[in-house]
């Protein structure tokens, strides 16, 4: 059968009428002309001719901008899609200064390792088309020690990332003191990354780097760039600290593509359940790849990955004799020997499909995919974006397909597509005062340096940090200098991105005399991945968990055929510890402040492939977590909710959607992942929590002091307490997005109602107030008429 | 509500105190001396710790009340330079002190050609032993980086006839530049370092903490005699580890009592500076005299290995072996011969199999064939299917002594017999057996 292309394809897709049907909105993005300007004059006439050579006749207008500001000693942060030509705006100026002035040295931070290799090659090749003897290396976990001091004195541009910066560089920068006399730029690229946790201790890391980089006389010019989000601005200035000129304006030329929102059909209007977004993901894929035409799927979790990577590899390589690597899964995890050759397959074409998770998002190298497919909406606009970006970077047209699951967030893109389409509405948030982070950091600072007297370090009162730590014993004072006074080194105790920084190694123990690891999982992780008897998914293949050992930090596992996967079942308990401020609204009381999570894993389910049946269910037994940490919650009088034409349990049921709904539309008017803030129903003691058990929801009791499982059809003990929903961070200390999430109260609550009543679903579902088996028939009824009641409308 | 208290809810420390209240109403005597100890507790926390924080005066009051202490009772004083103060003492070992196995001037005189082959740096041959700065550091940590101080800074070097020893102490941080300064002045009238792992340790951490106190020094790039090295290749093969104290016990003959043991030491520092008591010091004031003065009779002993001076019954043949093996890479065959002088045919008999064949090849590569062939000759008594002797032996009667039927003889007779030979080692020797019927032929 002759192949179709992809214009031909998205011809015939556009015929299709059960495609017609579930296509939310079908949008032809027209290719835009380029805006440029001549280099300056200042650009020596050797760099010029390289790049021109390349086919940079002249540079685009954002480049020049750029190009311009940074020369003048601005420090910038850059907003412009995939393939505008990012990468030039800083190495033209770190080049050409290079050039002017051999002692020049730069620092550039990605925040993978792969992105940093990348982008060494691409700056690489340009100096060897130069012929000019600039030096530029990696600096990472797998650069060898040899080459260390090398690199050290030599490089005149330093890849690296963020945990080394952190772990490996500062902790030593008298060996890096020609690095930072010499310091003039300081490239932060995949500027949104740096959100959330990771990006509050990122900011730290930078604190940091400006007092060191001030102690040998330094002041670089910071250069940012990030995806479209919509406070590009306000969040490099939180990072750097100091104002930074935006640029948002791109002038590059763009290809045409086509951009789909698919719905997939509804297969039970009376539970108001979605055919799985990885039903058409892989139909449409395996269609496209069989026509190949190159195409990468991005899949929202790990275990997403390895399932549909498993169905197209028993598709098409099972029942044909193709190679191994036609369509192959990518994710953090594999080893990054593999990683390499698959990058490097897809750039040669060997490889047709990928399925990924988000690690392919940012600017690794893998040439021009046609298409690019979405199971499930990546959590973020800007994330959709970066993702269909990975299709036609460059020229022809692509085709990029956000495919919706079942649940509020997805659903709300398919029924706003406007929504979508015109605006960025997602702001990174970072809190570097977290006490705990900024605690973390201080040490780490005193490790570099001695605090003196009047120093500042974070929006907190620093002499307090240092008196606390000098009672502790790990500073000593003298005269007005805090010194570091311990034998332990701050930087390995922490990671920038995990709670933990331990892991747990995976053990495949299947041959009994030859034990292998064969991946890592983090500590937090593990409780859900790796707990007794799960299914843990590696590169397409089962293990079955025969036992997680936490003390030694290992995880047996043994290869096995199943037809299942499994999926853990925690439960969160919170307790309010601090209110910070509140307010009343319809004998509602909204509040934000500081509360206790406590939280355990209980069970798993096991799930069938294909049919995503239930099969079972087993139990786990896992010490279970403590933390404090910010939250925003509101507590809704029983005697008002009394006046409700339901059953306690009814009631019950219609709070806990609220909160799955509450829960899922706050990660969107934040730019937060789903995982990073968490959801519990309870009162404000801790004394009462709701969870969903084996066969229905739950009320506990600790009122003993030990939980007591109550039945939820026993009306009498709902009265016991007054329900509050809290929607918290899922960090020590939190993160900053309950006071946001407290302001935005009264919309965060319409557009819940909103979202419920255009849900097309009859009795409720995942898309609106959660599977109906979960929060009963009634939910989708009750939530508006309990919103009315907290809106006192 | 102060944030450090906020923190300290965060980190769960604000429920410690709760804990060791007392919960058990029916043992009244035991709540009532819980509630004692943790009356007790909290005293004696306050002493150790936040006393000597209260006040600015208190705290001066105790560090001139410990420096005092100090002085009395470490043969040292307070010494002032453009930096400030810092404590120094000193002292010296006269030619007659024993350290170990030998006394003071047995180690003063050390060849400097061969010291130079040591540190691999032949500069060193042009300087004198008395141009040698011995120095070891006491730090407050282990993990490097720019948290980790050098405290005490111990020095020694050959004058006179005599070893002088110095101690830099920075009795608090604040003192580091005047005890760096001093340290950098000694130095200046010094050619070259010796140090035990000071390369990867010692010096790369005084270069840290010169740039970190905003100070130049010359100290990296003086030469550098780093005993670790060439005491791993000539000593490593009969210990255990490579560390100094295994040395001093198993060559130098030095044993040390109630050495404190290394990982103690930045605990002992930190505890100086809070408590201001200036016996936590004096361990550590010893140990490190010790190592200084171990360096000393170290260097020397290494360098009479090269030399095949090394007092019999101190010196194992299969050391003077590695010493040989040093030699001939470094310095061709000349100093070889002196060497396996000393091992001779007498040697050998306590030598191991691989150490013979080591041996052998020596002998082999620096033309002393007859020797070599008696080595030979002497395995084979002993194991008449060993290959390596047999293929040398046979290819010094084929292709020097042009003996072939010898060689041929040699072959066939360790064939014969029961052997374990490889198949690849018959294949050779099958192979070398055929050529030399060939010969004989014709």
């Amino acid at each position: 059968m002759a192949k179709l292309t992809l214009d031909e394809w998205i011809a015939r897709l556009k015929k299709n009428k059960s495609f017609n049907a579930g296509a939310a909105a079908v949008v032809d993005i027209p290719a835009r002309p380029g805006d440029w300007e001549d280099y300056p004059s200042w650009v020596s006439p050797n760099l010029r001719d390289v790049l021109v050579k390349r086919g940079m006749e002249r540079l685009y207008r954002h480049q020049a901008q750029a190009v311009r500001f940074i020369r003048g000693g601005q420090d910038v942060v850059l907003v412009t899609p995939t393939a505008s030509g990012k990468t030039l705006c800083y190495n033209l100026p770190v080049l050409q200064s290079i050039l002017d002035e051999p002692e020049t040295r730069a620092l550039y931070l990605f925040p993978t390792k792969a992105l940093a290799q990348d982008q060494m090659h691409e700056a690489h090749s340009l100096i060897s088309d130069l012929q000019a003897d600039i030096k530029t290396f990696t600096y990472d976990g797998d650069t060898p020690d040899d080459a260390r001091r090398a690199i050290r004195r030599q490089g005149h541009i330093v890849v690296t990332n963020p945990d080394m910066l952190h772990a490996g560089i500062l902790p030593h920068h008298t060996k890096w003191q020609k690095l930072f006399v010499n310091l003039k730029y300081v490239v932060i690229d995949e500027l949104h990354i740096y959100r959330g946790i990771f990006g509050s201790h990122f900011a730290n890391v930078i604190r940091r780097l400006i007092r060191i980089c001030r102690f040998y006389g330094a002041n670089p010019v910071f250069i940012c760039c990030s995806a479209t989000v919509a406070n590009p601005r306000e969040h490099a200035e939180k990072i750097l600290e100091r104002d930074v000129a935006l640029l948002d304006k791109s002038g590059a030329p763009a290809a045409a593509k086509t951009f789909v929102l698919f719905n997939p059909p509804i297969v039970n209007r009376e539970l108001g359940i979605r055919q799985s977004a990885m039903t058409p993901a892989r139909k449409i894929a395996s269609d496209l790849i069989g026509n190949h035409i190159q195409t990468i799927v991005f899949a929202t979790s790990r275990l997403n990955v390895e399932v549909l990577t498993k169905y197209l590899k028993d598709k098409f390589v099972k029942s044909k004799p193709l190679d191994d690597h036609f369509v192959t899964g990518y994710r953090g995890g594999y080893l990054p020997n593999l990683r390499r050759d698959i990058e490097n397959g897809l750039r040669t074409r060997e490889v047709m499909g990928v399925i990924s998770t988000n690690a392919l998002e940012l600017g690794i190298d893998i040439g021009n995919l046609e298409a690019c497919i979405m199971a499930g909406y990546p959590g973020s606009i800007a994330s959709t974006w970066q993702q269909a970006g990975r299709a036609g970077r460059r020229t022809g047209r692509s085709l990029a397909i956000l495919i919706a699951r079942s649940n509020p967030l997805d659903q709300f893109i398919m029924e706003n597509p406007d929504y979508f389409f015109s605006l960025s509405p997602e702001h990174c948030r970072i809190n570097p005062d977290n006490l705990l982070i900024l605690l973390h950091h201080i040490k780490s600072a005193a490790f570099e340096l001695p605090f003196e007297k009047g120093e500042k370090f974070g929006g907190e009162n620093l002499e307090e940090f240092l008196q606390y730590l000098e009672e502790k014993g790990v500073l000593h004072r003298t005269d007005d200098r805090w010194h570091w006074a311990a034998e332990s080194y701050p930087a390995d105790e922490v990671s920038l991105r995990a709670i933990n920084p331990e892991n747990v190694v995976v053990v495949d123990a299947t041959d009994a005399g030859n034990h292998k690891v064969i991946a890592e999982v983090d500590w937090d992780s593990a409780f859900t991945a790796v707990h007794d008897e799960a299914i843990y998914m590696l590169a397409s293949e089962q293990y079955h968990v025969d036992k997680l050992d936490l003390e030694r930090k290992k995880a047996y596992v043994r290869k096995v055929d199943s037809d299942y996967y499994t999926d853990a079942m925690t439960y969160t308990n919170v307790r309010v510890i601090d209110s910070f401020d509140n307010f009343r609204t319809g004998g509602t009381i909204v509040e934000h402040g500081e509360v206790q999570v406590v939280r355990k894993v209980v069970g798993f389910k096991k799930i069938k492939f294909y049919t995503s049946e239930n099969l079972g269910y087993g139990d786990v037994n896992l010490p279970e977590k403590d933390m404090h940490t910010t939250s925003y919650w509101f507590t809704i009088p029983r005697d008002r909710l009394r006046g409700l034409d339901f059953t306690p349990a009814e009631i019950i049921d219609g709070l806990s959607a609220l909160a799955y709904t509450l829960q899922h539309l706050s990660a969107m008017f934040l730019m937060a992942d789903t995982h990073d803030i968490d959801r519990s129903l309870g009162d404000k003691s801790g004394e009462w929590f709701v969870s969903q058990g084996k066969t229905g929801r739950v009320i506990t009791s600790f009122s003993g002091g030990r939980p007591q499982a109550i039945n939820s059809s026993d009306a009498a003990r709902f009265d016991e307490f007054d329900p509050t929903i809290f929607i918290f961070d899922s960090y020590p200390g939190g993160i900053g997005f309950s006071e946001l999430l407290y302001r935005e109260h009264a919309n965060l609550l319409a557009a819940a109602k909103s979202l419920i009543e255009k849900c097309p679903c009859a009795f409720g579902c995942p898309s609106c107030v959660g599977p109906t088996l979960e929060v009963g028939k009634t939910a989708k009824e009750i939530v508006p008429k309990i919103i009315d009641l907290v809106l006192n409308q | 509500m102060k944030s450090i208290d906020k923190l300290k809810r965060l980190t769960g420390e604000d429920k410690a105190p709760k804990k060791t209240e007392p919960v058990q109403p029916d043992s009244a005597s035991s709540s009532e001396r819980q509630s004692q100890l943790a009356d007790l507790r909290g005293r004696i926390e306050n002493v150790v710790t936040r006393g000597a924080l209260r006040t600015r005066a208190a705290q001066e009051e105790a560090r001139a009340r410990g420096n005092r202490a100090l002085c009395e009772l470490l043969e040292g004083e307070e010494i002032e330079n453009r930096h400030g103060r810092f404590f120094l003492a000193g002292g010296f070992l006269s030619g007659v002190s024993r350290h170990g196995h030998r006394s003071i001037c047995e180690a003063f005189n050390f060849d400097m050609t061969a010291a130079g082959m040591l540190a691999n740096n032949p500069v060193l041959g042009a300087y004198h032993p008395s141009d040698a700065l011995f120095l070891d550091t006491e730090t407050t940590g282990l993990s490097g980086g720019t948290g980790t101080m050098a405290f005490l800074i111990g020095l020694g070097w050959f004058e006179e006839g005599r070893f002088h020893i110095r101690q830099i102490l920075a009795r608090d941080f604040g003192e580091e530049p005047a005890a760096l300064a001093c340290l950098q002045e000694i130095a200046a009238q010094k050619k070259f370092l010796v140090t035990f792992n000071g390369k990867a340790f010692d010096v790369n951490l005084l270069a840290t903490r010169f740039i970190l106190n905003r100070m130049q020094s010359s100290l990296h790039e003086l030469p550098h005699l780093d005993l670790l090295h060439p005491s791993r290749r000539l000593l490593g093969h009969r210990l255990e580890n490579c560390r100094l104290a295994t040395l001093e016990a198993d060559i130098l003959g030095v044993e040390r009592e109630g050495d404190i043991p290394g990982w103690e030491i930045p605990q002992r520092y930190f505890d100086w500076l809070r408590r201001r008591d200036p016996r936590l010091l004096a361990d550590i004031f010893e140990h490190n005299r010790l190592d200084v003065i171990s360096m000393a009779t170290l260097t020397a002993h290494l360098v009479d290995l090269l030399n095949a001076q090394a007092l019999q019954q101190h010196a194992h043949p299969d050391d003077y072996l590695a010493a040989a093996r040093l030699l001939l890479k470094k310095a061709g065959t000349a100093g070889v011969y002196k060497i396996l002088e000393i091992l001779g045919e007498n040697a050998c008999a306590e030598l191991s199999l691989s150490s013979k064949k080591n041996l052998a090849n020596l002998c082999k590569r620096t033309g002393r064939m007859d020797e070599a062939v008696r080595i030979w000759r002497r395995m084979l008594d002993c194991d008449p299917n060993d290959f390596y002797a047999v293929t040398e032996l046979a290819k010094h009667l084929e292709h020097r002594a042009r003996d072939y039927g010898q060689a041929k003889a040699l072959i066939e007779k360790a064939m014969a017999g029961d052997n374990f030979f490889s198949e690849e080692e018959k294949d050779s020797l099958e192979h070398r057996l055929n050529r030399l019927n060939a010969r004989k032929t014709l």
